[in-house]
């Protein structure tokens, strides 16, 4: 039972973060490699900030967010002076520069060893200590965060980023000015990863840098490559799909000597042969480029 | 002066080919202008100039007097210079309709701030806007498509989308590059009645770039002939066809 709550808790952080990450993936057309950075920074912000200065769970994610939100506004400015592949190598980069910052930071971060001891969210007197309670949190940070991402998602804004995708000449061309409106699907996607990041931290208590790698953010975007982004049900389908298949996985009944890397080849061929007849992902309606 | 053009001695090089030399035109209010002249001559190169899609070495672009060259493209769209592309550019993976909506909305409505504020407001901007998005795709003849995406238009119907794009954005000042190249017959007859229609009825002032003679002839007020860079002749367009350099440069006869 323990387990299945472990499961649908890490369902709910990767929603939110899938669906933020739709926003520049999905809507806005850019294969953004940097998601799981902000989600690290968010996880650290909180961290640091609710431990060093003893700040309650909802101010503490709120700060986490601004700050995320802001970090990410800064590496767009740069980032955003590139398109298509030049794009997602910039972005990459900024991911590695984070990670090895939040490695080497060790006055800050404390580098390799992590940060143990994270407190559980206390929230109006109500200590979250346990799986059930922390699915509710979660639960309900999925339902605000979520449902202002598809208010953006159906709304000229969320228009205006499909037409930056489909034809940014043709969108500049009716007024739409690229840089701001994806400066701004980068903050608001940043911002949200903290969300993500600041519940990762408070479930599992202690993070070290490994959780926000390159592997995650590629991670993060396979889950829209293989879901199907720029719609409202692709980025959920990609998170059931690349969270619960390494587990069912493991019910397979492989002898124990070749259970872990057989897994590992039956996981990557899946998503092969997923690219290969559906390139769209599950739900989606365009090809990410 | 309003919608008024001038292009004053625009000069583009790529690497070292000079592309465009010292260009001078002016397009005047409430007329048809065209641009004709042989492949290559640098008549489109002209029209990223002047809407921003690439930047000039030297010389200006005036619209209303103000210097419009080096700004970027939304913002020369702002001021209201339509552009109609080349190569058509609808947005594909967006209904007929959405190509349509997108157009009318005001930049302003879609600032995520805007939208959260119209939200707790109940206000819907979008269906306050299907009417109107409506109404222009029956004007270039598109409505029964409205739920069509956009790729999957004919090249022809692409070319009316984009038109209705234009004038959904209410653009009084519009740059149409080749507005009736791969037309059908019929679509072409449907494409000069519109342009003229526009440009009559009502007031919206065109600078296009042509190679059907026929086209040029019936509905444009003046002709640029461009040839290698340089306007090598301007005049009024039922005196085009009477230039023997016209027409041994371009019409080969």
């Amino acid at each position: 039972m323990t387990y299945l709550f472990h499961l649908l808790i890490m369902i709910g952080i990767y929603t939110m973060l899938a669906y933020s990450l739709n926003l520049i993936i999905g809507f806005g057309g850019l294969l953004a490699l940097s998601h799981g950075a902000f989600y690290g920074i968010g996880a650290y912000a909180f961290t640091l900030i609710s431990m060093k200065t003893g700040m309650a769970f909802l101010p503490a994610l709120l700060s986490a967010l601004i700050l995320t939100g802001m970090i990410a506004f800064l590496i767009s400015i740069p980032a955003l002076r590139f398109r298509g592949d030049l794009y997602v190598l910039v972005t990459l980069g900024f991911q590695m520069i984070i990670f090895t910052v939040l490695y080497n930071w060790t006055s800050l971060t404390n580098g390799s060893w992590g940060i143990s001891g994270i407190p559980r969210p206390l929230i109006w007197g109500l200590r979250i200590d346990s799986p059930e309670k922390f699915l509710v949190l979660v639960a309900a940070l999925n339902v605000l965060v979520v449902g202002f991402l598809f208010i953006l998602y159906h709304s000229p804004y969320g228009l205006s980023l499909k037409g930056l995708r489909d034809d940014e000449p043709a969108a500049q061309s009716l007024g739409i000015r690229p840089f701001a409106q994806y400066s701004i699907a980068m903050t608001i996607g940043g911002a949200i990863a903290a969300v993500s990041g600041a519940c990762f931290a408070s479930y599992v208590t202690y993070i070290d840098p490994t959780s926000f790698t390159l592997q995650e953010s590629i991670f993060q975007a396979c889950i829209l490559l293989i879901g199907g982004s720029g719609n409202r049900i692709g980025p959920f389908l990609g998170v059931i799909f690349m969270v619960l298949l390494p587990e069912l996985l493991r019910f397979v009944g492989l002898p124990d000597a070749v259970a872990a890397n057989t897994r590992q080849i039956i996981y990557g061929l899946m998503l092969i042969s997923l690219m290969y007849w559906r390139p769209q992902g599950l739900a989606g309606e365009f090809r990410v480029r | 002066m309003k919608n008024e053009l001038i292009i004053d001695g625009v000069t583009k090089r790529f690497g070292k080919t000079v592309v465009l030399d010292g260009i001078k035109a002016k397009v005047m209010p409430g007329e048809i202008t065209a641009f004709i002249g042989p492949n290559g001559a640098g008549k489109t190169t002209l029209f990223h100039i002047v809407s921003g899609v690439i930047p000039c070495d030297s010389g200006g672009v005036l619209y209303n007097g103000v210097d419009i060259a080096g700004r970027p493209p939304w913002k020369i769209a702002r001021m209201g210079i339509g552009r109609l592309y080349q190569d058509v550019r609808v947005f594909r993976t967006l209904s007929v309709l959405e190509n349509v909506l997108l157009a009318i909305m005001d930049y302003r409505e879609s600032r995520p701030f805007r939208v959260l504020l119209n939200f707790i407001r109940r206000k819907k901007v979008e269906e306050d806007h299907l009417n109107e998005a409506m109404e222009w795709l029956s004007f270039v003849g598109l409505a029964d498509k409205a739920a069509l995406h956009g790729s999957e238009l004919s090249r022809g119907e692409q070319k009316l989308l984009a038109l209705a794009r234009l004038l959904a954005k209410k653009y009084t000042f519009l740059l149409l590059d080749e507005p009736t190249s791969a037309l059908a017959p019929a679509m072409l007859e449907k494409m000069i009645r519109m342009l003229d229609r526009l440009n009559r009825e009502m007031g919206i002032t065109i600078a296009l770039i042509e190679h059907n003679m026929r086209v040029v002839a019936e509905i444009s007020d003046w002709v640029y002939f461009i040839h290698e860079g340089r306007i090598a002749w301007v005049g009024r367009s039922d005196h085009v066809l009477e230039d023997p350099n016209v027409r041994e440069r371009y019409i080969g006869l």
